[in-house]
């Protein structure tokens, strides 16, 4: 346990969860988000772009999830890990957790295209999609991130068998 | 016609649409777990609302404004559709000749929600939108 705290204290995490990621735990995490931000000395725009890249990221994870559920995936696939660090000119917000191999390609091609546009392009692409997509398969996170965020995402696929790689986007918020 | 009212969870938003007063608020945060289950609702009251409107306008001559008053503390980009789509159908009963107006409320540190209610506004540039800080 020492170690963990020492992990922790060491790469400035305020925040961190492990395991099954659903709509009900993320309810509970962003309670504590919501709590951990009125005792936070940043400005109120600030914590609302946070907890809404919280809102986005843990989403984009409860989704893929329920595919998994449909797929049969394997449930110890469905454990995810989410983790706030708080450094002094900006906060990282990482997520990990397992896709399909064969959703690599149009996630990367997705997260590729965000990285590409400037603000005001990720605005337009924003509205375009809403215009354009259909309802709860809008692929509109992503976009959310990018624009509230203001930084590039930085990911990684880690292939962990034929069919399932561990998927890890990070998520830069400065303060 | 029967009032809508769905009382606010922490995750969805409280809907008071009063068929009398011909005022629809919808207050809170909304990142349901199911969008679409949350929001059905909502569209099938608007769409048997239409039917009474209709009736009143044509039978009585009655016609009064319809006020939507959105006030949203956090909202997802999956309700982001479903929000614009309200937008739409009150847009659509302004085009048939009902005075609508909506009122985006935000907090007044808010810039993004304002900015928010703005491009939404663009999307129904015929409908009158105020905005009102709080």
């Amino acid at each position: 346990m020492l170690e963990i705290h020492k992990f922790m204290t060491d790469h400035n995490i305020v925040m961190s969860y492990r395991g099954d990621l659903t709509h009900d735990t993320v309810t509970s995490i962003l309670s504590l988000i919501k709590k951990f931000l009125e005792s936070t000395d940043i400005t109120y725009q600030s914590k609302k772009k946070l907890y809404a890249i919280v809102v986005e990221c843990t989403d984009n994870i409860t989704k893929n999830n329920m595919l998994f559920v449909q797929n049969q995936v394997p449930t110890k696939y469905s454990s995810s890990i989410f983790c706030i660090s708080e450094h002094p000119e900006y906060f990282n917000i990482q997520t990990g957790n397992y896709i399909l191999n064969s959703q690599i390609a149009p996630l990367q091609q997705k997260l590729k295209n965000v990285n590409l546009l400037n603000e005001e392009e990720l605005r337009v692409f924003y509205k375009e999609k809403l215009l354009n997509s259909k309802p709860e398969g809008g692929g509109l996170g992503i976009i959310d991130i990018s624009i509230r965020s203001g930084c590039k995402l930085s990911y990684e696929f880690i292939q962990d068998s034929d069919e399932i790689s561990f998927f890890i986007l990070q998520t830069l918020l400065i303060k | 016609m029967d009032n809508l009212l769905i009382a606010a969870t922490p995750t969805t938003p409280k809907v008071l649409l009063d068929s009398t007063s011909n005022i629809f608020e919808i207050t809170g945060e909304s990142r349901p777990e199911n969008t679409s289950k949350f929001y059905t609702p909502i569209f099938d009251w608007f769409n048997k609302y239409e039917s009474v409107l209709f009736f009143q306008k044509n039978h009585f001559k009655k016609s009064q404004k319809l006020i939507l008053k959105l006030q949203f503390d956090y909202f997802n980009s999956t309700s982001a559709k479903f929000i614009l789509d309200i937008f739409y159908l009150v847009e659509k009963m302004n085009k048939e000749g009902y005075e609508a107006e909506i009122h985006w409320y935000y907090d007044k540190q808010d810039i993004d929600m304002k900015e928010s209610g703005e491009e939404f506004a663009k999307l129904v540039p015929y409908m009158s939108i105020k905005y009102f800080e709080f």
